[in-house]
């Protein structure tokens, strides 16, 4: 049966009944969008010949972090090195080959820099670790102000974007695309899934290579995680979202079809969706944050974890540290950086295990 | 044993040697055979790397090996040997350190940075003005497979350079490492038998020059002519390579501030070499 088919049958009878609820879900299955209930505008995208004030937006959200107390000083990127570098058991690798075998006697460690907004940061941080040698994976956010922004209809990439990206990528950073449709579904009406598609081709077009995906994880604010978007990666196997009477379809993207090789976020959808813990959003450092750090890491309604350790930074000196062996699951907060030492240390191997960090969190002078 | 290795900053003029030496009729000698040490050589000037003989008999002895039973020479090229230099002279290896103007060296590397590979100390605030080519090259490059950069030394907490490092133009970094390595080398080669080991300037390479080197290892069928054609040939120079010249200006055409930042560096080195007559600089030359 044609598409079309289909959808001349569904429409032909009552909307919001069961047989269409059915319809729309063999119709998802499928990988067709339907967008029943509105109709989403394409992404159309281009680059702007003016530019935000990026730096002052970063510097703005740096003071307020700083003043709420929630900085690291650069020099924990030296600490990390230094610690990860010095144990001969610690072996660093970047995201895409943190699957690969681990020896016996081996830790395994993914450096994960989160590049929310603080681009400056990120660019200085992956030339720290290229003095050091160290391996890291950078996820940049193709909503962020760095990237671009909706002007109407349209999203204008920021004009610098170019050159921030090859700064990573001569700093030799692995980049990944943290992807996040949602903001162009429910605030802009557009199709989010497009949106991810088309960066991830201008990026490539301007020769960066990416090969991996990672996701924002806002699954608190619009109630599904960004990774959902991909086949085989949505809790539940659900094939779409509703919400504020948008119905937003899930699993539209493949990611072989896109040539991605690997996810960062290192997650596994859960077969059924839990209905409680209500889904949160990733811990990410903010005044004020409101995350249940063991409803996010460890009891989290979506998807689970597949390292056997993640250590999360959330804080001034403060991390949440989830403990994911043998089937158990813990959760432990406020790990100082000293005591992660110790945990990587102890921690049985083989193993691997995932650090992770917002490139804002570890931004701040001697004075932190 | 009879094996002899070749030795020098990148971008003096190493893979050119070993090219020549490799043409003899009774001796090969391997450019950069793999493993290359790259990831023990920076452990070893580091301090974190304490098994030298063991990777030294289970790489280069071992290499040798099938050679030396067919009593054919053994020689290999790898600008990884420094730290590794007081380990080969007691295997009976004969080394062959090669040497150059450290400003021509400095100018090599960055038109290499720029034009060939975009990953010379990949730290360095400057990106550098990429061609398409360095772009390709950079991009498909990550960290962790760049084994090149990681092996080029940085400075240590005591090194007067480590809390400006961050600060470094490219060409300050490129200055530094032709200073350090050099240093290292010659201060190994210096604390052994002056017999022991060959230098060889390449800044401007003459076919005698490289014929006593050759007459000094016992290699055969290589003549004055065949060292003259292959040393005309510029093999691994970057028209070599791309039918191009380097944007980087000579020398002699660097600005002022660029002048004295390599010097500020790389002086002490360049009058130990002899490039600069005691106490002089740049401006003097």
């Amino acid at each position: 049966m044609t598409f079309s088919r289909v959808l001349r049958q569904l429409l032909g009878h009552e909307r919001r009944d069961q047989r269409l609820d059915r319809g729309v879900f063999e119709l998802t299955k499928r990988g067709i969008s339907p967008h029943v209930g509105k109709e989403f505008h394409p992404y159309v995208a281009s680059e702007s010949a003016t530019q935000d004030d990026v730096r002052a937006h970063v510097e703005a959200r740096l003071r307020t972090l700083k003043d709420a107390g929630l900085v690291n000083p650069f020099v924990l990127y030296d600490k990390l090195a230094r610690t990860l570098v010095l144990d001969p058991s610690i072996e660093l690798r970047p995201a895409r080959r943190l699957r690969a075998p681990v020896k016996e006697s081996c830790l395994a460690v993914t450096l994960r820099v989160d590049v929310i907004d603080d681009v400056f940061t990120a660019i200085r941080a992956a030339r720290r670790f290229a003095r050091f040698g160290i391996p890291a994976t950078f996820l940049l956010r193709h909503t962020a102000a760095y990237w671009g922004a909706m002007r109407g209809r349209l999203f204008k990439r920021h004009c610098a974007l170019g050159g921030w990206l090859w700064d990573l990528v001569v700093a030799g950073a692995e980049l990944d695309l943290m992807v996040d449709p949602f903001p162009f579904y429910f605030e802009y009406g557009v199709d989010g899934s497009q949106a991810v598609q088309a960066e991830l081709r201008w990026v490539r077009s301007a020769g960066v290579v990416i090969r991996g995906v990672g996701s924002l994880s806002r699954a608190g604010r619009w109630g599904a995680d960004s990774m959902e978007i991909f086949r085989g990666f949505a809790g539940g196997n659900r094939f779409e979202l509703l919400r504020d009477d948008v119905r937003v379809p899930l699993q539209t993207l493949d990611l072989a079809t896109l040539a991605v090789e690997y996810d960062s976020a290192f997650v596994r959808p859960r077969g059924e969706l839990a209905a409680t813990p209500a889904p949160v959003d990733a811990p990410y450092i903010a005044p004020g944050h409101s995350t249940t750090l063991d409803a996010f890491l460890a009891q989290n309604p979506i998807y689970e974890f597949t390292t056997d350790h993640v250590a999360w930074l959330v804080g001034h000196d403060s991390w949440v540290y989830l403990s994911n062996t043998a089937g158990k699951h813990s959760v432990q907060w406020p790990v100082s950086f000293g005591m992660l030492e110790g945990i990587l240390r102890a921690a049985e191997r083989p193993g691997r295990a995932i650090l992770i960090a917002d490139s804002a969190s570890i931004s701040g002078g001697a004075d932190v | 044993m009879n094996a002899y290795v070749v030795f020098g900053c990148a971008r003096s003029g190493t893979t050119s040697l070993s090219k020549i030496l490799d043409a003899a009729t009774n001796g090969v000698c391997l450019s950069e055979p793999w493993p290359n040490l790259t990831r023990e050589s920076r452990l070893m000037m580091e301090g974190r790397f304490d098994r030298p003989h063991q990777l030294l008999t289970e790489t280069v002895v071992r290499r040798a090996a099938p050679y030396l039973d067919q009593r054919v020479i053994y020689g290999e090229k790898n600008n990884t040997f420094g730290p590794f230099i007081p380990v080969l002279h007691e295997y009976g290896i004969r080394l062959v350190y090669v040497h150059r103007d450290g400003r021509d060296v400095v100018r090599s590397l960055m038109n290499w940075h720029n034009e060939m590979f975009g990953s010379i100390y990949r730290e360095c605030s400057d990106q550098g003005k990429l061609n398409q080519r360095a772009k390709a090259a950079v991009a498909a490059l990550p960290l962790d497979d760049d084994h090149s950069d990681f092996s080029r030394p940085r400075p240590s907490e005591n090194d007067p350079w480590f809390e400006l490092w961050d600060q470094f133009t490219r060409l300050e970094m490129c200055s530094w490492y032709w200073s350090t390595i050099n240093t290292l080398m010659l201060d190994h080669l210096e604390r052994l038998p002056r017999d022991c080991w060959i230098p060889i300037d390449y800044t401007n390479p003459s076919a005698k020059a490289v014929g006593q080197a050759v007459e000094a290892l016992g290699l055969t069928g290589l003549s004055s002519g065949t060292v003259k054609e292959m040393l005309d040939s510029r093999i691994n120079s970057l028209e070599d390579r791309t039918g191009a010249g380097g944007s980087f200006p000579h020398w002699r055409d660097w600005s002022p501030a660029d002048r004295a930042r390599f010097d500020a560096i790389a002086a002490p080195m360049m009058r130990r070499l002899g490039y600069y007559p005691a106490e002089a600089f740049a401006s003097d030359v």
